[in-house]
């Protein structure tokens, strides 16, 4: 067994220098090829350019005379240092009784971009105060995060290879999003970037993945491989938030008094780690279709262990042990319109692991009992999503998806269906965008709709009063029963947001 | 004495011809050609058809193969106030257009590509994949300008439009523009004034479905730029709403070589 393990670690170093000395000859080849487009053109000589983006032209003295030819050949992409970002304000509080706030956020972003004919770096800096303060001693007032909470965050910093060693090859290299997917938000093909849950309502949201892509283009034809070589968990919803996703644990008969609980990650190696993703894109028919298979992990908890330690009268203590399962999936979406309507459709297969976890109870006399319990079964389930919009004549804007399965939902059983409306009226040239109608009604067994329903229904505004410059607000209503939102039916609330970018 | 006269000799002209048969000719020919050019100017020749001058437009605006330009765009609401926003715009024939905004920065990055057969991607940098959209954007303005998608389509007028002759005017053919039926479009009809001498539009009235003017198009600063006919501005006005757009094109490019891989999602996402 320990001469396996042995193994099975040099195969993960095996694996690992092997990706390294890709990294290091890919990007030692491109600059060498950059080297070679950068050579001087030597006087009277023919200049052959080529470059993605750039149909090959020879340009000689003569030619450069000519009056039409002479105004630029070429598109230039070269671009020096730019800075430019946004700072975005976010205030919430509870409508009910005593309004407390809910959310406070104070975000400063940063973007950094800078260019070449063949190559691009960008990165985007979160600076920002999440929260309000949190002093619960004198002591606490020394501790200037406890005062004023602030994080710094690397959402994106990456850099691009363009024609990598084929001029239809394209290579992305360092933290970066991967969308997957044609639908708005809700996405079940997007699953190779963690979630990001933090905040609910913007939700679609995901952290980046310090990740390898490549895409290779061929002709109407687009494949693109990712790899990711190390698991990142989910970001968890906030507190106030969490119970629309993850159930209360309950343990009938007992009221927990101590519930600790133990996240057990995937190894840190190559074999146990690594997410990969492949996926096909074409278009046919005036319509966008894709193929993609990820072999990852649920970004999501799954509660394998339960293990109720100490009982006391009516109180138990319980520990439990929560794992990310492995999950292959194979997805699939289209884009296009039917007439002058817009509509996406996009769905997923998992095939998840079959996770076995253990549930023990203290019994007097006996000790701790022991029985397995599964977690997860390895049947394959499926989500999916369907959607439409249009914009008519007046400026109203109509949009609508139903999906079946929401990301936090697992196995056949558990999906619900979700059905997102969004009524968007734009006026004064688009200064004010008012959205009288956007929300969800989620509905998770048809059988029993009154106790299985749930209503998120979020009016709000847009209000650009100057360039650069946008003020938004709303409310957010939230009722129903027996559905995992209706959890969170007493957290109404109203919101307010100011952005500037620069 | 007979013998003693001496003769004028007459030099033969070519062919045989005395000169003062060829100097005849001449004449007659300078009276015949001024005789034309007088009854050119009398009597013009036939008028060409409204469909036959809308064939004229389309091969002067669509003469270059590709475009490239910086648009500086300025924004005018009925108080006068003024936005300006910038972006650059490559064209490629009729059917193939990329949009990508430089400023202001709430904007930057924003990118639009439409491709033939009614094909559109919008490129949202914040979420860092482009979105397929539908032909109902087209009548929906373009980010907050007076043009609306249809208004910045390339366009074959003679391919979607019939004309029909009204008059002509100061140095200009008027001319009717009615959908064809398989048209989609906005507007009820046009009218559009297209200079004599170029066959350049200058002028463009935008009626609704209604029969109601909605919308005036302006083309000024129309110039020779290389081969090719242009217009470095254009105006679009709101009459409903008193406001306008001006389109400054700056650093126009013709026939660059624009590449088929600009037109692409993955260039769109640069």
């Amino acid at each position: 067994m320990r001469l396996r393990l042995k193994k099975k670690g040099l195969g993960d170093v095996a694996g690992f220098l092997l990706l390294s000395v890709f990294l290091f000859f890919t990007c030692a080849t491109s600059l060498a090829s950059e080297e070679t487009t950068k050579e001087p053109k030597s006087a009277g000589q023919p200049a052959l350019e080529a470059a993605p983006g750039k149909s090959m032209v020879i340009e000689t003295e003569s030619q450069a005379s000519d009056e039409a030819k002479s105004q630029g050949n070429e598109v230039k992409t070269e671009k020096g240092l730019e800075w430019g970002g946004s700072l975005w304000i976010d205030h919430r509080a509870f409508t009910r009784s005593p309004q407390n706030y809910s959310f406070k956020e104070y975000r400063l972003e940063l973007r950094a971009e800078a260019s070449t004919e063949k190559t691009r770096f960008a990165s985007t800096l979160w600076i920002r105060s999440l929260g309000f303060s949190s002093v619960k001693s004198s002591a606490d007032l020394f501790v200037r995060e406890k005062i004023v909470p602030v994080e710094m965050e690397i959402r994106e910093a990456y850099f691009d290879l363009y024609g990598f060693i084929f001029p239809w090859l394209d290579l992305r290299i360092g933290r970066q999003r991967i969308a997957w997917g044609t639908a708005d938000r809700v996405n079940p093909t997007d699953n190779l970037n963690p979630d990001d849950l933090e905040d609910i309502w913007d939700f679609g949201r995901h952290l980046g993945s310090d990740a390898l892509k490549a895409t290779a283009y061929f002709g109407p034809v687009t494949l693109t491989g990712v790899f990711i070589p190390s698991f990142t968990p989910a970001s968890p919803p906030l507190p106030d938030w969490a119970e629309a996703f993850i159930p209360p644990l309950e343990i009938p008969g007992f009221n927990l008094v101590n519930w600790r609980n133990e996240i057990i990650l995937p190894e840190n190696n190559l074999k146990s780690s690594a997410i990969a993703g492949l996926k096909l894109k074409t278009n046919f028919r005036g319509y966008d279709f894709s193929l993609s298979y990820v072999r990852g992990r649920d970004d999501l908890p799954l509660l394998r262990d339960i293990l109720v330690e100490k009982v006391s009268g009516q109180e138990a203590e319980v520990l439990t042990r929560l794992v990310y399962p492995r999950l292959d999936i194979l997805g699939f979406d289209l884009a296009g319109a039917l007439g002058e309507v817009g509509l996406w459709a996009e769905g997923a297969i998992f095939f998840p692991e079959r996770v076995v976890g253990e549930m023990a109870f203290p019994v007097p006399g006996y000790g701790l009992i022991r029985q397995p319990r599964t977690a997860l079964s390895n049947k394959a389930y499926a989500k999916f999503v369907m959607g439409a919009d249009y914009t008519f004549p007046s400026g109203i804007y109509l949009h609508g998806q139903w999906a079946h399965g929401f990301l936090h939902e697992r196995g056949a059983s558990e999906l619900g269906d979700y059905f997102f409306f969004n009524l968007e009226w734009r006026l004064l040239r688009d200064k004010l965008k008012l959205i009288p109608l956007a929300g969800c009604i989620q509905i998770s067994q048809w059988s029993d709709l009154r106790n299985n329903l749930a209503l998120i229904f979020i009016p709000s505004f847009e209000y650009h009063p100057a360039a650069n410059a946008e003020i938004a607000g709303g409310v957010r209503i939230l009722d129903g029963r027996g559905a995992s939102f209706s959890r969170i039916k007493h957290r109404d609330e109203i919101f307010l947001r100011f952005k500037y970018s620069f | 004495m007979e013998r003693g006269k001496k003769t004028k000799k007459v030099l033969p002209g070519p062919w045989g011809l005395s000169w003062s048969w060829i100097f005849a000719g001449i004449v007659i020919l300078v009276l015949i050609l001024l005789l034309a050019f007088w009854a050119a100017h009398v009597f013009p020749a036939q008028p060409l058809s409204a469909d036959e001058i809308l064939k004229k437009v389309d091969e002067v605006v669509n003469a270059p193969k590709d475009r490239q330009a910086r648009i500086k765009v300025i924004i005018i609401d009925s108080q006068g106030k003024q936005e300006i926003r910038e972006m650059v715009n490559y064209q490629k024939g009729v059917d193939r257009r990329l949009v990508k905004f430089t400023s202001p920065a709430e904007h930057k990055g924003i990118g639009f590509l439409s491709l033939p057969h009614e094909v559109m991607y919008l490129y949202l940098p914040a979420y860092g994949r482009t979105r397929r959209i539908a032909s109902h954007v087209k009548n929906t303005k373009f980010a907050g300008t007076d043009f609306t998608y249809e208004d910045m389509e390339a366009v074959r007028y003679s391919e979607k439009w019939t004309g029909q002759w009204l008059k002509e005017e100061g140095g200009h053919y008027v001319i009717e523009l009615q959908p064809r039926p398989e048209t989609r479009t906005q507007y009820g009809k046009m009218v559009m004034w297209v200079r004599a001498e170029n066959f350049y539009p200058a002028r463009v009235e935008l009626y609704d479905r209604a029969n109601r003017l909605i919308k005036l198009l302006t083309l000024e600063k129309i110039e020779k730029i290389g081969p090719y006919w242009t217009s470095r501005q254009m105006t679009m006005e709101d009459l409903k709403e008193k406001r306008k757009t001006i389109l400054e094109l700056q650093e126009i490019k013709f026939d660059v070589g624009l590449s088929d891989d600009i037109f692409t999602e993955r260039f769109l996402m640069r």
